[in-house]
Formats: structure tokens, C-alpha cells, sequence
């Protein structure tokens, strides 16, 4: 009897330690993660250790301080720049940690040594691309007196005291406990490879297959039309020429067809694509941004304002700080992982930035033969692929084993049917932290445009003002060039040929500065003309539609008119502006549309609606609804039935109705609308002849959509009901996530709101005024990325009511009221 | 010593045995200090309460410290939230103070097993028979013998 309890009491012992050493299915690990004194329970002591304190940190040359307002937002002053970055490495990591230590494990392909399997497509793509690749190249490149080198190095120390001291402390942030493992120091790579994730989410696309398997499928005719290089819709270009001549430009070749062998490769390279994590692939892009010139300001000072559009995460991208040392003096927001202020101002300038939206990610197909294997033709003769191996750590299980192969063109990230080959300018080695720290010093136009010289990749449309009156916007960054006759816009030849030959010399990319009409914007919009001379992307490339852009300058355009001045408040007013452009252009021709006609129930309550709507998307509107749907009905009775017939196999609606493909057609649908109604794309439906026959169908669909959905008083079909946003956990545990709450806004208004629930947009609004000296920033979030902490989304509700908080100077904001202190030590 | 005081002080022995242990972040002294009380009081069932209390105790006591000090309440509902248990915020605090109570428990358990077995090695069948409460009291197994 002894020896079976004792046998029992083994057994149930050893379950339980095996279920509190290891944990068991969902279950973490029990014994460490519940230790109330070093397990998960800590959170809550991080979360009460933000007050006035002295902190010792190695590597200090000497004492610094860190001003933390009630609000959270940091400012550091130090002696030297080397402490300055030091203490900057500290109070990220302090903050920021476990979002640090995921993105590095994302570009480094590191994710499933703590996740497990689910991790692997996502950490074997990542080293094929080659992110990691590409930082070592970076810091293999810099000199060892390189002010960047210094930077970087200080700011990893910085990372290291703060995980040295969270270890001694037991103050790891809770995720490390509940998934069970130690963040390893941090190192210079670590930041290049943060800045490697930034480009690849903002810049690495997928349309050149998109664009392929649409030529299959639609033809290359009708490809050519419905996806041109030039938008067929009105646009607002900040830069609208006149341009420096080119004599080597090619007129864009008609397209060609597409093989059954390449459309099968490209599919399969498609899907394998569109299966991995969301943000590996840019879909999309939405910011703005625009600056206003003294002679328009009320201040007498130039206005400057940007809110650039990522995904909404708790915690946020950005983490607001002001850093303070001999060199620099600059405010505004900064990259976990990255020592510099990516948008903001110093004493003399502020910018801010949207993404570009150029053709970057080029595919090729090389050519092989079984006679030279392991090899590629190019240039006339056969060579030798490079290959790099990885294993990659997985949870769980035995290591993975992969090997990169790589042509001149970049690495090989498909092999099914063809070999592709991708050439991506975010693989070009650059020092893009040196450019921002150049932007982060500069004092007027002529440095900040210097500086930018050296932005590679992505590229981006930087808006500029200053304390003189001046403004500008320059996009900058690589416009690859191929030569005439290729078609950047679809796979293309490996053979040599068709290679990326160079870049748009840098005095003749997008630019203006002090143009006459005193504003400029930008909203990732085609930034140029029709006469640009050179090929910048398709209208596909996931430009814009142009719907912000023309909204901010119809609105700045309107105040401006009699002789108006623009204020902060306009700007600010702006920001969170709901009308939606296109509406505005495209409902009277739907109002037309019914003219003569006898609208009944429903349609006619919907039709007055829309007949006295002011084209806002405001959550308590209902015609806001009512346009909506439609206009997703319209797309749909208008290329649902070519989709169908033509067997397409790219999702016109993935991702919400908001994807590039969506939009281009959209902007297909409003040019043809207003200007070629009879175009025999409306004919495949049904008995429709023309658009108003398939708009006034569209419309009916709509009311009988939404009565369905929402009830049969249209007067209770408001726009909040359907259009809800919310901001994301970063590690997808609702829980922990704000909202979905309902919102005003959409994909194509100022205040930008995609997707059903929403969780892109603002990622930060900030607005200068250089005439009164005021600098007003909010971010949806808060500094902590600890949920028990008060700095965890303490921002979201001021971003959400449109509300901003002063962006303080350090002596004005270690007197402001709640302001905590830390005096640091070496 | 009174078989009372040693209770008491077994007990005591043990929480501030695991609570040095955890705040080491080894956990698992709690087990062990189990183990050792097992190993230390001869009933069974005064083990297994001495385990279990001493297992409560130690895991529950920096709860309370922590909720005096700056509340425990966001903790909690960010650990329940991460759990998947949105606002339940007693899930967490009550997984805890029962993980604590089991490794104490389950420690006085195999370390009473052992004892038990250690103690019965040249036993016979009526020594068996005897059972723990002699068996603690005066070691009556070898006086019998």
C-alpha cells in the first residue's frame, strides 16, 4: 500500500511539475509564470516604478536625466551624444522591450525559436528576403568613426543595462515569462534589421505577379486598360512640373501575354505571399501630410502637419520622445529598436512623412538548364548561384534547415515551375538612420535636403517647414529604372536585358520647395504629372487614388480662398476631416442617374439621403452607409461578371474591399463614370447598356443589403453601425486590445479608417505652428507596452476625440505638473 | 517538542523556505519545502495541511503585499485578459494561490510517500498494521520489535 501511494505521489508529482516547469497545451509554463515574485505578477511593480529615482547605467560617460510628463512622454538631456543615445537604449527598453525583441525576431527569421511551427513560413521568408542579409552588410559598411556607429553602439549599451538590470530585478516584461524564455542582448544588427521590418511593411510589393496573373486571365488588353501606368482618374500631383527634360525615356510598351507556365509559377508564388502574416507585404498605404507657407499662415509662420497611417497596435509603433545633448535638440517620435526621431522637430525645422509608393520590389524569372545546374544565364554566360544556409531554432521541434539561393538580381523566394528572383532597393545597403539623424540636426532646407540625398529605401514624401517661412516636400529615396522596352509591371527576364539599370538622379525626383501658391501635400498620391518623364510605378503600384490628396487640397484651397489664412486649428480640423472625396465626385452622377425615375420605400428614402448629404463620413450618419454599400455594389455589378467569365484568380475584394487592385478599379469605375459611360464594361451586366443602368441596379442592391443588415427604418442605418475601429494588441490578445468601437471615417477620407473593423490609421498626428512656436503630437497608445501600466493606451481616447497634447520643450516639461524625474548615473 | 510547536514551526520553516525561494524566481522550492515537511512530520495528513497552507501562504503573501503597495486589480485583469478570460480578474489571483497550494501539497505528499516507505523497509505485516500514529509517537515500530 506504501509503495502505490508513493508510486502516485511520483505520478502526480511529476505532472504537476511537468505542467508548472514546461506548461501543457495553451497552459505557459505555471511555476514561473504565476511566481508572484518574478512571474507575471511583476507587471504590476514595472507599472509602479516610473516615479523620480536615480538609476545607475554602465557606459555612462556622464550624469543624464530622463523627464517623464504625467502622460508618459520621455525626454532625456545628456552631456555627450554617446549618453544621449545610451539613455535612449535605456528608456525604450525600459518601455518597450518584448516589442523590441519581436520585431528583431521577425527580420532576423528568429520567431519560431519562442512561437513554435506557426512561425516558420514567416521566419523562412524573412531570410530569403533577407533583412538580416542586408543589416550585416550595413554595419560591415560603417566606419568605425562613423557618428551612426557611435549611435547605435551607445544605444544597444543602453538596451543591455536596462536587460541586464530587468534580469537581476526579475523585471522582464510578462510576455518573456509566459512564453518561457530571456531576451539575448541586443546589438547594433538588431536596430538596422527594425529599420529592414519598417521598409519591408511600407515597401516590399507584390504587384508585378498581381499584375501577371490579371494578364492571364483578363488578357493582355484589357490588363493594359483597367491597370495602366497613369491613373485614369483626376489627381492632385504636388509636383506638377514643369520637368527637367529626359532624352532617354521609352514609351511604355503595350503588354505582353503571359505563358501558362509563368502564370502557373506567379500563382503559386502568389499565394505562398498572400499566407503570410499580415505586413510583410505592402497592400497599401495611407498618410498625409502637407505644410503651409508664412504668406498663408494667420501666425505669420510657416504651419506644418503629418499624420502618417500604419497599423494601430498596442503598444504603438512610436514612442515620443524629446532628446537633448550638444548635437541635438529635437521632439517628435521615435522607433523602439532605433535611436533617432523619425518625425518631428528641432529648433529650426519640422517634417514629417508618407509613404512614396513607387516601384521598388521587381521580380525576375531566371533562366536555367539541367546541363548547368545549380546555375543561371545572365549577361551571355552561365553562373553560379551564391547560397547562404540557415538553421532556424523552432519550439518544439529539431531545427530547420534552409538554404538561400541568390542571383544577381536578389534572392530566389520561389522555385515551383519557374525560378523567381526578386531585386527589392530595401536589400540595398544604406544608412537610412543616418539620414534621419542628419534630419534630426539640420537647420534648413539645404541640410535637410543633403541629408535625405542618402534615403534609399522607402521611399517617402517628406514634408518640410521651418522657422524662416519656408516649406517643401521632396519624395525621397530609389526610383528604379529599366531600360526602354521592359516592363517593370510584370516578372521579367532574368537574362540580363531587363535589369535594373540605375535611379532617377536625385535633383530630378519629386520636389518642390517655396512653390508660389504657398502649399504643398502629399497623401501617397502619384506625385507627378502625365510629362514626368520617368516610369515611377503603374497606377497599380499601390499608389493612391488620390481621394485625400484632392481632399486636402480642396480644403486648404477653400479656406485659403478671398484671401484666408490657414491656422493650427485648420490644420488640426484637417486631420480628422470625414468628407470623403470621391463621394462628392461620383453621387450626383448617381443623383442623375435616377432623374425622371420613381423611387419607392427604401430607395426612396435612401435616394433623399444621399440628395442631401454633405458626403461625411460621420459614424451617426446614415446616408455615410448608404454610399458605401453602394459603391461596393457598383464595383461589384460592374466587375464581378468579368471575374466570373474570366476565371481570375486574384481576389478582387481581399483585405476588406480596401487592396490596391480594389482601388485601381475604383478609380476605373469613377473615370468611366464621369466620362465614358458607355463603356462596354458595363455591358457583361445583365441587360445594363451603360453606367447609369448598372448604377441604378447597384443602388437597389445596396437598400435591399442594407435593410437586411440593419432594419427597415434607413433613417437607423448609421455609419457607426457597420464602420467600428479598434486598436490592436501587438501579440493578438483581444483582451488587450481598444475597442472596436464606432468611428467615423473611411479608406478614402482624411481621417483615414480602412477596413471592417478598422485598426489602420493616424498612427500619429502632428501639427507645428513655427508663426506661435507651438508643436501639438498624439499617437493612439501610450508609452508602456505594459498592460497594467497607466501609459499602456492612455493616448487613445485624447487621438480618438481628435484632441493633441502639447509637445513640450525638457525644462517646460520637467516643471509641468505630475512630471517624474530620473537621474542617471554612470 | 510538542507535536503542535513542530507543526508550527515546520510550517513557518516552510513559507519562509518558498518565499526565498521565489523571490529568487525558483518556484519550485515550494515542491521541494514540501518534500522536506513531508520528510519532517510524521502524520500524513498534518504533512499534507503543513504542505498546503505553507504552498497558500508563501504564494498568496506578496499578492497581498503587492495590492497594499499599488493594487492589484490591472495586473490581474491584464493577466486574466492575456488568459483569455477578459475581466475576470479573480481567475489569475485564484490560479496562483492554487498552483502555490498544489506544489506544497503535492511536495508533502511524496515526501510523507517516502517517509512512509523509507520508515516501513523492515517492516512486518503487523508493524504494518500499526499505521502512522504510532509510528510518530514514540517509534513504537522498533519498540515493538
Amino acid at each position: 500500500m506504501r509503495i502505490v501511494n508513493l508510486v502516485a505521489a511520483v505520478v502526480v508529482s511529476a505532472a504537476l511539475l511537468y505542467v508548472a516547469f514546461f506548461g501543457a497545451g495553451p497552459l505557459p509554463a505555471l511555476g514561473p509564470a504565476f511566481n508572484p515574485e518574478t512571474g507575471a505578477w511583476t507587471m504590476g511593480a514595472d507599472a509602479a516604478s516610473y516615479g523620480t529615482q536615480t538609476l545607475h547605467l554602465n557606459g555612462l560617460q556622464k550624469p543624464a536625466k530622463v523627464v517623464l510628463e504625467a502622460n508618459g512622454t520621455g525626454h532625456i538631456t545628456a552631456a555627450t551624444d554617446h549618453d544621449l543615445f545610451l539613455a535612449t537604449g535605456y528608456v525604450h527598453a525600459k518601455f518597450r522591450l518584448f516589442q523590441m525583441d519581436l520585431l528583431r525576431r521577425q527580420g532576423e527569421g528568429r520567431l519560431s525559436e519562442v512561437v513554435g511551427r506557426d512561425a516558420l513560413d514567416s521566419d523562412r521568408f524573412e531570410l530569403q528576403l533577407g533583412l538580416l542579409r542586408t543589416a550585416q552588410k550595413e554595419w560591415e559598411q560603417l566606419p568605425n568613426d562613423n557618428p551612426l556607429r557611435v549611435a547605435i553602439v551607445a544605444y544597444a549599451e543602453g538596451v543591455n543595462d536596462r536587460i541586464d538590470e530587468a534580469k537581476r530585478t526579475h523585471q522582464l516584461p510578462a510576455m518573456f515569462t509566459l512564453l518561457g524564455y530571456e531576451p539575448r542582448p541586443w546589438t547594433p544588427i538588431d536596430s538596422l534589421i527594425v529599420k529592414g521590418d519598417m521598409t519591408q511593411t511600407l515597401n516590399f510589393t507584390d504587384t508585378p505577379l498581381v499584375m501577371a496573373l490579371l494578364d492571364k486571365s483578363l488578357g493582355p488588353d484589357l490588363t493594359s486598360e483597367w491597370f495602366p501606368v497613369l491613373p485614369p482618374n483626376s489627381q492632385s500631383p504636388y509636383d506638377p512640373g514643369p520637368y527637367s527634360p529626359r532624352t532617354d525615356v521609352g514609351k511604355i510598351a503595350p503588354m505582353r501575354a503571359v505563358s501558362d507556365g509563368e502564370a502557373s509559377a506567379e500563382a503559386s508564388l502568389y499565394d505562398r505571399l498572400r499566407a503570410l502574416p499580415p505586413g510583410l507585404i505592402a497592400t497599401g498605404g495611407a498618410s498625409n501630410n502637407w505644410a503651409v507657407a508664412r504668406s498663408r499662415s494667420a501666425s505669420g509662420g510657416s504651419l506644418m502637419a503629418g499624420d502618417p497611417h500604419l497599423h494601430l497596435t498596442l503598444p504603438a509603433i512610436w514612442f515620443q520622445l524629446t532628446m537633448d545633448s550638444p548635437s541635438y535638440h529635437v521632439a517628435g517620435v521615435t522607433i523602439p529598436g532605433a535611436p533617432a526621431v523619425v518625425i518631428g522637430h528641432n529648433q529650426h525645422i519640422s517634417w514629417s512623412l508618407t509613404d512614396a509608393q513607387n516601384q521598388q520590389t521587381f521580380f525576375y524569372q531566371e533562366k536555367e538548364d539541367k546541363a548547368h545546374p545549380n546555375q543561371y544565364f545572365w549577361n551571355g554566360s552561365w553562373k553560379q548561384y551564391t547560397t547562404v544556409s540557415y538553421d532556424i531554432p523552432v519550439l518544439g521541434a529539431s531545427p530547420d534547415h534552409l538554404t538561400v539561393k541568390l542571383s544577381v538580381h536578389g534572392p530566389i523566394i520561389s522555385e515551383r515551375g519557374l525560378t523567381t528572383s526578386v531585386w527589392w532597393a530595401g536589400n540595398i545597403p544604406s544608412q537610412d538612420f543616418e539620414v534621419l539623424l542628419g534630419l534630426d540636426r539640420a537647420s534648413n532646407y539645404q541640410e535637410f535636403r543633403d541629408a535625405l540625398r542618402g534615403w534609399f529605401s522607402p521611399t517617402h514624401n517628406f514634408v518640410y517647414a521651418d522657422d524662416q517661412g519656408n516649406i517643401g516636400l521632396i519624395s525621397a529615396g530609389y526610383y528604379p529604372q529599366v531600360a526602354p522596352g521592359c516592363e517593370p509591371w510584370l516578372p521579367m527576364p532574368g537574362t540580363g536585358e531587363d535589369d535594373v539599370t540605375g535611379t532617377i538622379p536625385y535633383d530630378q525626383i519629386p520636389q518642390v520647395y517655396n512653390p508660389p501658391d504657398g502649399i504643398v501635400w502629399s497623401a501617397n498620391q502619384r506625385q507627378v504629372a502625365a510629362d514626368y518623364p520617368y516610369y515611377i510605378g503603374t497606377a497599380l503600384n499601390f499608389f493612391d487614388p488620390g481621394y485625400r490628396a484632392n481632399e486636402i487640397l480642396r480644403f486648404l484651397n477653400d479656406k485659403l480662398q478671398n484671401g484666408g489664412k490657414l491656422t493650427a486649428a485648420d490644420m488640426m480640423a484637417l486631420q480628422t476631416d470625414t468628407r470623403d472625396y470621391l463621394a462628392g465626385d461620383m453621387v450626383p452622377f448617381l443623383i442623375r442617374a435616377f432623374a425622371g425615375q420613381t423611387l419607392t420605400g427604401n430607395d426612396k428614402a435612401a435616394y433623399d439621403a444621399l440628395s442631401n448629404w454633405d458626403y461625411r463620413m460621420d459614424k451617426g450618419s446614415a446616408a455615410a452607409s448608404i454610399w458605401w454599400i453602394f459603391w461596393q455594389s457598383y464595383l461589384s455589378a460592374t466587375f464581378d461578371p468579368w471575374w466570373s467569365s474570366h476565371k481570375v484568380k486574384v481576389d478582387r475584394t481581399e483585405g476588406g474591399n480596401s487592396n490596391p487592385l480594389n482601388d485601381m478599379l475604383g478609380q476605373d469605375l469613377e473615370a468611366w463614370t464621369s466620362r465614358d459611360p458607355t463603356n462596354p464594361v458595363f455591358t457583361l451586366v445583365g441587360s445594363a447598356q451603360n453606367a447609369d443602368d448598372v448604377m441604378r441596379a447597384a443602388f437597389h442592391t445596396a437598400v435591399v443589403s442594407l435593410t437586411s443588415r440593419l432594419g427597415s427604418d434607413p433613417k437607423k442605418w448609421t455609419w457607426g453601425r457597420i464602420h467600428t475601429r479598434e486598436v490592436d494588441n501587438l501579440a493578438q490578445i483581444s483582451g488587450l486590445s481598444y475597442g472596436p468601437l464606432p468611428d467615423s471615417g473611411d479608406r478614402f477620407t482624411p481621417l483615414a479608417a480602412p477596413d471592417f473593423p478598422s485598426s489602420h490609421g493616424p498612427s500619429w498626428r502632428m501639427v507645428v505652428d513655427w508663426g506661435a512656436k507651438s508643436f501639438s503630437g498624439i499617437y493612439p497608445g501610450g508609452q508602456s507596452e505594459n498592460p497594467a501600466s497607466r501609459w499602456y493606451s492612455n493616448g487613445v481616447t485624447t487621438w480618438w476625440n481628435g484632441k493633441y497634447a502639447p509637445m513640450l520643450d525638457f525644462d517646460h516639461a520637467a516643471s509641468s505638473p505630475g512630471a517624474a524625474v530620473w537621474s542617471l548615473q554612470g | 517538542m510538542s507535536a503542535q510547536r513542530r507543526f508550527a514551526l515546520v510550517l513557518v520553516g516552510g513559507i519562509v523556505l518558498s518565499l526565498s525561494g521565489m523571490f529568487l524566481g525558483w518556484w519550485w522550492v515550494t515542491f521541494a519545502t514540501g518534500v522536506v515537511i513531508g520528510l519532517a512530520l510524521p502524520r500524513t495528513w498534518t504533512a499534507l495541511a503543513a504542505g498546503a497552507i505553507s504552498g497558500l501562504v508563501a504564494w498568496s503573501e506578496p499578492l497581498i503585499e503587492a495590492n497594499a503597495q499599488f493594487g492589484l486589480g490591472p495586473t490581474s485583469l491584464s493577466i486574466a485578459a492575456i488568459m483569455g478570460a477578459n475581466g475576470a480578474a479573480l481567475i489569475p489571483i485564484a490560479l496562483t494561490v492554487v498552483v502555490g497550494g498544489l506544489l506544497g501539497l503535492t511536495g508533502s505528499w511524496l515526501g510523507a510517500a517516502i517517509r512512509g516507505v523509507a520508515i516501513s523497509r523492515p517492516s512486518s505485516r503487523a508493524v504494518e498494521k500499526l499505521g502512522d500514529q504510532r509510528l510518530e509517537v514514540k517509534d513504537p515500530v522498533l519498540t515493538q520489535r
